[in-house]
């Protein structure tokens, strides 16, 4: 009974929400105007790395400091887990990594220890020791509850480093989202990084760690704080909310998860912390679902990964918060990339990551075509995940676990500066809009994706002459197309039935070395005797992808709305021996595909790098979206791609089973010695295996058809 | 093919004579001033009304097209469905957000090497600048072929591809 009333409002509520979503939907805003788009540029960051803050290595200081001027990042977010940490992550480090900042850096990098981030505690250190540490907890050390970490130390390191460095960086939380696995999230409100000034503050996020992460078990409503978790645009939530703690939480499940007395309560709760957000920090905030496949298929009695279903009701809460996903997660150097497979994460969705993405972007027709084919207004993110380098210490460039922010992920988004400078606020209208791209290994550095409608009274050739020379002006000067007629990224155009438009890209494969070490040939491309330093990648091809938009799905039709996808049946994630159910239907689009392939042969090289291309869609005649994807890989490159060019599965191996042989031996000389080694043969593993298969992803243009389906109003 | 040289020949002779225009020697024809003038003004007046119903959907604005056009897969049917569509989307755009279609501005429009060397009635080529320039500004040029017509009409003809690209 328990069982059902939580579910009843889970699915009520979203059925509201998305009542809601589908009477604002139309009629849908197009595309702005050109003249009213104020002029923007496309910056580089990253919303989801650790410090010693919970388990990172790095100091925030030095973790911010790589970000910025090591890997070059425009923009930053610190996002710790939430929950407790006992370490004091804001004094002066005290082990291998080195005081901050380092006097020199040894030339031959910092030594690898086994002991990484300084392990100071906050009972040590603070002035009146443990009576500092606010709220509940017996443990000695006492941990601190992250909501003061953010509130009172976190926060000021952020904002004197933004200032510092002069670049937008600002706190956010991966946090432990009640049901699920993590999330990534912020709350810009009452922050005040560069180029702001004064002092500001990380209240509204530090009250949200408390009130909707499920590691968080603080009783105290954060003490003199005296938070309520109960909120008015919730009545129904509200009801859950815990008379002693004052949010969603129960005796003996104080994180108010799911459970086996409370099933489905977590993502209850969980829905409720995206309306908590709207509400609060409507246009500060957003909620991205991080590295959402790896912890595998949902489960109402445990917190567990996002089934389709879930990002729906989210999306149907609040579609200007809950906007995307990390379907390209970090931990990319990891022997089981992504951290998905293997140990630990036994059920990762349909065995582990393909080219570095989750199966629910890399699968033409998965979830992400599905959330598409509603219309929705879904985007596509990356992260690093940086917590440590494994075997290597912070300041060595190889890895056997994750990249630092900016060294192999970067999430490209679109910041329209007008008069003023680089902001925040202008970052997360950004990362809203949709109007952004994620690379690994900087495949590419450039990006202009763009749909026009065709103009009849000029030549074919003289609509895809406008659009590509629209494309690469804007490519090289890191912006968008601004044409009336025409959408980017993230963006709608408004058609008559039967328009023809044109598909614009232009995009630049930037010239010299990318940030990996190795400049031994790609032992991928090797194995189809193609010599190439893996240092430096040359793109092979992008792929234009389409599907038609068919509406929203309704909660209350279950099985359009609910389903799973990549649920490994027997076995564990990576084993090739392991058993998958076949996808539900409701995490598919059937009508996406791939539309068109451009490379070397239909592509125009231009000095620099940049290649650009276009082709005509004739006669479109319903509602459709566009994305891209690219890779260095050709189609058919063993263990690596298929014939359509697909990614395939990133490891054919346990990932942990070091018995076993690699699929892409490492030949060279040069080959460094962490690989995975049998038999004296080394194979393409951790660091080598991600610098050797990159991939780029787009998020979607959309044409809307009049007279067709609506797409959901793209929020500003 | 002798039928064909001798249709070519009989189509400028009589093109030649009815319009007064002087046709040079080996195949080049000397469209004249006017033909090329009203061609250059009619096409011009519809390219800067792609916006405007009116001209958009206006006959003339049809009439630009040689019925044999064919250009990238797009038949004279196929364009005057979207001249038409176009002319009656663009009223409605504040209630249905049409986006409607790229605009640009012609310049140095230049109408050249007249002739009946080819197969079929006398063409010439068209070749223009091209600019857009709703926020940021793009040049690129365009390049097509017109028709002379028996009525003595210059007319887009296209570049008779039947793929698009």
């Amino acid at each position: 009974m328990k069982a059902l009333d939580f579910r009843n409002v889970a699915y009520a509520s979203a059925a509201i929400c998305a009542l809601g979503g589908i009477l604002n939907s139309g009629p849908a805003a197009a595309a702005s105007k050109a003249k009213e788009k104020a002029a923007g540029a496309y910056v580089t960051g990253d919303f989801h790395n650790h410090s010693t803050c919970s388990d990172g290595s790095l100091s925030m200081k030095k973790l911010i400091d790589k970000s910025v001027n090591t890997w070059g990042l425009d923009w930053f977010v610190q996002a710790d887990h939430g929950g407790s940490s006992a370490r004091n992550c804001t004094g002066l480090t005290a082990n291998s990594t080195g005081p901050y900042p380092p006097a020199t850096y040894p030339s031959a990098g910092q030594p690898a220890t086994t002991g990484k981030g300084p392990n100071l505690t906050w009972q040590a250190t603070l002035p009146n020791g443990v009576v500092d540490i606010k709220g509940d907890g017996p443990i000695n050390p006492k941990a601190m509850w992250r909501w003061q970490e953010i509130k009172e130390f976190q926060y000021q390191v952020t904002e004197v480093e933004s200032r510092r460095l002069s670049k937008p960086i600002w706190m956010g939380v991966e946090t432990n989202a009640p049901g699920h696995e993590h999330v990534s999230m912020a709350i810009l409100d009452g922050q005040r990084p560069w180029p702001a000034t004064g002092t500001g503050n990380a209240n509204l996020l530090a009250q949200f760690e408390y009130c909707f992460d499920r590691s968080d078990t603080d009783t105290s409503r954060g003490a003199e704080n005296s938070w309520d978790c109960a909120f008015s645009s919730s009545p129904t939530g509200n009801k859950l909310v815990d008379a002693t703690s004052r949010k969603i939480a129960k005796a003996g499940n104080l994180g108010g998860n799911n459970s086996a007395a409370d099933p489905n309560l977590g993502h209850t709760k969980s829905v409720e912390a995206v309306k908590w957000l709207n509400q609060f920090a409507p246009n500060g905030s957003y909620y991205v679902p991080a590295h959402l496949e790896r912890a595998g298929y949902y489960d109402p009695v445990a917190a567990r990964g996002f089934n389709i279903e879930h990002l729906r009701n989210f999306n149907n809460a609040a579609p200007q918060i809950a906007f995307g996903f990390e379907s390209m997660p970090g931990h990319q150097a990891s022997l089981n990339r992504g951290e998905y497979g293997g140990t630990g994460f036994t059920r990762s969705i349909a065995g582990g990551t393909f080219g570095g993405t989750g199966y629910y972007t890399a699968k033409i027709g998965g979830v992400w075509d599905a959330l598409l084919g509603e219309g929705r207004n879904w985007w596509f993110f990356a992260s690093s995940d940086y917590h440590n380098r494994g075997l290597f210490g912070p300041d060595q460039l190889e890895s056997t676990q994750d990249f630092q922010p900016g060294e192999y992920q970067r999430t490209h988004v679109m910041v329209r500066k007008g008069s003023n400078s680089l902001s925040a606020q202008g970052v997360t209208d950004g990362l809203r809009s949709g109007n952004s791209f994620a690379t690994s290994g900087q495949l590419i550095d450039r990006l202009s994706f763009v749909v026009c409608a065709i103009n009849p009274l000029l030549p074919v050739k003289a609509n895809t002459a406008l659009v590509e020379a629209a494309a690469l002006n804007s490519a090289k000067n890191n912006a968008e197309v601004r044409i009336d007629g025409c959408a980017t990224m993230g963006e709608k155009l408004v058609v008559r039935p039967g328009s023809s438009l044109v598909v614009g890209i232009a995009l630049r494969d930037p010239d010299g070395s990318n940030f990996s070490p190795y400049s031994f040939p790609n032992p991928s491309l090797e194995l189809i005797n193609v010599k190439q330093p893996l240092n430096q990648p040359i793109l092979d091809h992008v792929d234009v992808i389409g599907g038609d938009v068919t509406g929203f799905v309704s909660p209350t039709n279950t099985g359009a709305y609910a389903g799973e996808a990549g649920k490994i049946l027997t076995g564990t994630a990576g084993d090739p021996a392991a058993t998958y159910k076949p996808d539900d239907p409701a995490t598919l689009n059937p009508t996406a595909r791939k539309l068109k392939t451009f490379n070397s042969t239909n592509w125009s090289a231009s000095s620099g790098g940049f290649r650009t291309m276009s082709y005509v869609v004739k006669n479109v005649a319903a509602t459709r979206y566009f994305r891209l994807r690219g890779t260095n890989l050709p189609p058919s490159v063993p263990n690596e791609t298929d014939a359509d060019g697909n990614p395939l599965l990133d490891y054919l191996v346990i990932p942990f089973d070091t018995t076993k042989p690699g699929t892409v031996p490492c030949a060279s000389a040069a080959c460094p010695a962490h690989l995975r080694t049998i038999n004296g043969i080394k194979y393409s593993s951790f660091d080598v295996a991600a610098w050797a298969d990159l991939w780029f992803y787009s998020n979607p243009v959309f044409v809307q058809v009049t007279g067709s389906t609506s797409v959901a109003s793209i929020i500003k | 093919m002798k039928r064909t040289r001798m249709l070519r020949l009989a189509t400028a002779v009589l093109t030649c004579g009815l319009l007064l225009t002087a046709c040079g020697k080996s195949g080049v024809v000397n469209v004249s001033d006017k033909q090329i003038g009203d061609f250059k003004a009619a096409y011009t007046a519809g390219v800067d009304g792609t916006a405007k119903p009116a001209v958009i959907g206006a006959a003339e604005t049809q009439d630009l097209y040689d019925p044999a056009f064919l250009d990238s897969g797009f038949t004279k049917t196929d364009i005057v469905a979207a001249l038409t569509g176009e002319a009656t989307a663009l009223p409605n755009a504040a209630t249905t957000g049409h986006s409607g279609v790229p605009q640009v501005t012609l310049s140095d429009v230049v109408v050249s090497n007249c002739n009946n060397a080819g197969p079929g009635p006398i063409t010439c080529s068209l070749s223009a600048s091209l600019t857009n320039s709703d926020a940021d500004t793009t040049v690129t040029y365009l390049n097509s072929t017109l028709r002379l017509s028996p009525d003595g009409k210059l007319r887009l003809v296209g570049d008779n591809l039947s793929t698009t690209p």
